[in-house]
């Protein structure tokens, strides 16, 4: 026996319920689920390196029966200048156009947008697992990167346990500035024929000298020989030292990640949430930084004698575990956790993280957070090299593989907006120390400081809202 | 591997360690504030921040996206 | 009538017993008159519906028209609006659900024995089962005797929902009102959180729920048999009768849980879905409603 015509069923009970009563109907259909918009503008300055102005805004459209589609802009501005890699000593030194003062760390000035887009729907399986799916892409001069990703949640246990799987893949290509991939561990100055494993100092120290400027994004029409070399292009020698000829397709390399996470989200009580994940990821192709050299060094005197372009490993596994707990006190909510690092470069890391959440009342808040990070260096991470020893496999003097410690502490202050909506204003300082004279510093060396570090601040408004 | 069994051990304390939590008892839990992650706007940038001046990176989920920064 | 404040909540509640279960008001408020007067309004309405509609009071509205003996019954308003409620809903479930099939009763006893009626003695009671044999031309009403109106099936219900509707004419507040796992929420509590309501599991009562359902608005009622059964030869039989058969309604879930927008409209929707059986889930989710079924 059916019963009447499926939707006319339900709009005459719920118009002959609402009869009874004396009241009016909603419409039918249930009131379409509003757009929550979540948008922020980053402004971050580094003393004396980078500035970024990144805008960004996650937008997110439910769809009903917690069906939902996000989409995620994002916008940066990047300039100012990075670290070559190379150590400050006691002459001034340059590179392309630039010039780095006696004593002062080299720093290559540059200036970058990047556009970057994200997309991701996420879909209830039955009441209690849910999955989501996600690409994501980023475009900017020199970098693009494509990804996917996928996660399945499932609850147990009466809901108060989540076991999560979470798998992502991306491919990214590298298209130095100047049109050329260098070769690693190769000399600036020399020629790629030349390119052997004990290279000769260059003819010229590089105090004066404009030297050819083969870090790629610097390349002028200077003097002195271009390092080419590599796959795909055509190498090119010769004093001309344009970068390839009209023509010469740009070089690029590729490199692909895949990620994995399995986690564990559990209801400790009433008041206290746990989570606990593993994760490991691979990344294999292009890993080394195009722009970035080592200084070489007179193993007696510690004078810069050259450049070197650094090399790391094309590929790396790196694994995680992270831990974090969130607690309701009275009014308030803390969220810390811990994460330890390793990676088969070598590094370990271990991060610290600390919220807190004070409730002000009336949707009000303030959040002050602290955060410590230390990390051991990577097997390769050499601050310079000495000029005529054996070349190592792989050497790298980015800061980024240095052992470091980081403190960062920010602020936070938020306000509610209408009904639905917040507006907030943050602020953070961030501050990386590493071991500025190490034991092993030749001669001048041990007059210099061989990590100045970092020290960086922000400031970010907050905007969100629902239409 | 040994490194495992510290957060092994956790997991297993996290499951069996637990009082019991009805339905009703899940208000706190609700709220935005208890999220795991409650503002993932600030989560994301500064997760990119780190990225760009840290050798470690994730852990807390995978996805979203390279850049060039590293 | 019990009223007091929940601090680890952040509501007031009150409790009371009607229509044979416990009733409590929850109020999203800090003022402690407020509290009060719709502690005290809830109850006052409460027992008002009750004792008008009460099987089990001489006097009540209900009672009298069921010993009419099958003379005219004039109806004032509420009921008239019930009667046509009634009606409306037996043409919607194509006859399933009647409120004269209350007098079942009488043979089926769910006490959680074995003791099945005779086929004999159902097919005898259920000459007194059928709502096309009563009259009934709103404001008049004809019983036939031997007949009777049971408003189980809406009462409760119809109770919560107005003593929301009072609520919301008195205060500007979100109240949860429950009479026994019939629920009203008018709105959403402050800071526009929802309140959150444990299910529970029917095959194992008094432990952790099955899930919880977090609600801004709305009416939320379950249809359950989780004490009123009988088990006989291995075979369950449920409580909601067929009125056409006399007989349970065969594959009927252990409970079932509708969201509506009002708490008539999901006790109709739980009890329809009950009706139908097995089909109860493919029923509920034809209707887009938000449900929970067990079995």
């Amino acid at each position: 026996m059916q019963l009447e015509s499926r939707a006319y069923l339900r709009t005459a009970l719920a118009a002959a319920s609402c009869g009874l009563l004396g009241i009016a109907p909603h419409a039918m259909a249930d009131a379409p689920e509003p757009l929550q918009v979540d948008s922020a503008l980053l402004y971050y300055k580094e003393q004396d390196r980078v500035n970024v102005v990144e805008a960004t805004a996650n937008i997110k459209q439910p769809l009903g029966e917690g069906e939902a589609v996000t989409v995620t802009p994002t916008v940066d501005s990047i300039t100012g200048a990075s670290p070559t890699g190379a150590t400050s000593t006691d002459k001034a030194q340059s590179f392309g156009t630039d010039t780095t003062p006696a004593g002062k760390l080299p720093l290559k000035h540059f200036m970058d947008h990047r556009y970057a887009i994200g997309l991701s729907w996420e879909q209830p399986l039955d009441r209690l697992s849910k999955s989501v799916l996600g690409a994501d892409a980023s475009v900017e001069r020199d970098y693009n990167s494509i990804g996917v990703n996928g996660s399945l949640a499932q609850d147990f246990n009466n809901r108060l346990t989540t076991l999560s799987v979470g798998l992502a893949g991306s491919l990214d290509t590298i298209q130095p500035s100047g049109g050329i991939v260098p070769q690693g561990l190769t000399q600036l100055g020399t020629s790629s024929s030349a390119a052997a494993s004990t290279p000769t100092p260059s003819s010229s120290p590089v105090f004066e000298d404009s030297l050819t400027a083969v870090i790629p994004h610097a390349i002028t029409t200077a003097s002195g020989l271009v390092i080419g070399g590599g796959s795909s292009g055509s190498t090119t020698s010769g004093g001309s030292g344009t970068t390839g000829d009209i023509g010469t397709p740009r070089q690029s390399r590729s490199k692909q990640v895949i990620d994995g996470m399995v986690g564990l989200t559990q209801v400790i009580n009433r008041r206290t949430l746990m989570q606990l994940n593993y994760s490991l990821g691979i990344s294999s192709g292009y890993l080394t930084d195009p722009y970035k050299v080592l200084s070489l060094v007179d193993g007696t005197t510690g004078d810069t004698v050259g450049y070197i372009t650094e090399l790391r490993p094309d590929t790396r596994l790196r694994q995680s575990v992270y831990w974090q707990t969130v607690l309701h006190l009275p009014e308030d909510v803390i969220h810390l956790s811990y994460r330890y690092f390793w990676d088969d470069w070598g590094t370990r890391s271990h991060t610290v993280d600390l919220h807190y959440h004070f409730d002000l009342g009336h949707d009000f808040y303030l959040e002050p957070q602290a955060r410590y990070y230390t990390q051991s260096a990577a097997d390769f991470y050499h601050h310079s090299l000495v000029s005529g020893a054996p070349l190592p496999s792989y050497a790298s003097a980015d800061y980024r593989l240095a052992e470091m410690s980081s403190y960062t502490y920010g602020l936070k202050l938020a306000m509610p907006l209408g009904k639905d909506g917040e507006i907030s204003a943050r602020a953070t300082y961030m501050q990386q120390t590493g071991n500025s004279h190490p034991a092993d510093a030749i001669g001048v060396q041990r007059t210099q400081d061989l990590y100045p570090g970092l020290k960086a601040t922000t400031v970010q408004l907050g905007l969100s809202f629902k239409l | 591997m040994r490194i495992l069994t510290v957060p092994a051990i956790l997991a297993a304390l996290l499951v069996s360690g637990c009082a019991e939590v009805k339905p009703w008892d899940r208000d706190l839990l609700a709220e935005k504030k208890m999220q795991l992650v409650p503002a993932p706007v600030d989560n994301g940038l500064d997760e990119h921040i780190f990225y760009s001046k840290e050798a470690a990176s994730g852990g807390q989920g995978v996805g979203g996206g390279g850049c060039g920064c590293n | 009538m019990h009223c007091e404040r929940i601090e680890d909540g952040a509501y007031w509640r009150g409790s009371f017993t009607a229509m044979g279960s416990p009733c409590e008001i929850l109020i999203d408020s800090d003022d402690e008159r407020l509290a009060n007067t719709l502690c005290k309004l809830v109850r006052d309405e409460a027992l008002r519906i009750e004792h008008k509609y009460s099987r089990y009071r001489v006097d009540s509205v209900l009672s009298l028209i069921n010993a009419s003996r099958g003379h005219p019954v004039t109806a004032d308003a509420e009921t008239a609006q019930l009667l046509d409620y009634a009606e409306q809903c037996h043409r919607l479930s194509d006859g399933k659900f009647d409120i004269t099939s209350g007098v079942l009763r009488a043979v089926w006893r769910f006490d959680g024995s074995d003791r099945v009626p005779e086929a004999a003695a159902v097919a005898k009671v259920l000459e007194h089962v059928g709502w096309h044999k009563l009259q009934w031309r709103n404001p008049v009403l004809i019983l036939p005797e031997g007949m009777e109106l049971d408003l189980g099936g809406i009462g409760k219900e119809y109770a919560v929902d107005r003593c929301a509707l009072l609520c919301s004419q008195t205060a500007a507040v979100s109240a949860l009102i429950n009479f026994g796992g019939d629920i009203y929420i008018s709105g959403p509590r402050r800071g526009d959180q929802t309140w959150i309501i444990g299910i529970d599991d029917p095959h194992a009562a008094g432990t952790t729920g099955t899930g919880a359902l977090q609600l801004r608005r709305g009416g939320v009622a379950t249809s359950g048999d989780a004490r009123r059964f009988l088990m006989k030869d291995g075979v369950r039989y449920g409580h909601i009768l067929d009125p056409h058969s006399g007989w349970p309604v065969s594959g009927a879930p252990r409970s079932v849980t509708v969201v509506a927008q009002t708490c008539v409209e999901a006790g109709m929707l739980a009890t329809f879905a009950m009706l139908q059986g097995a089909r109860a889930e493919e029923f509920l989710r034809e209707q887009h409603v938000v449900h929970r079924c067990v079995r």
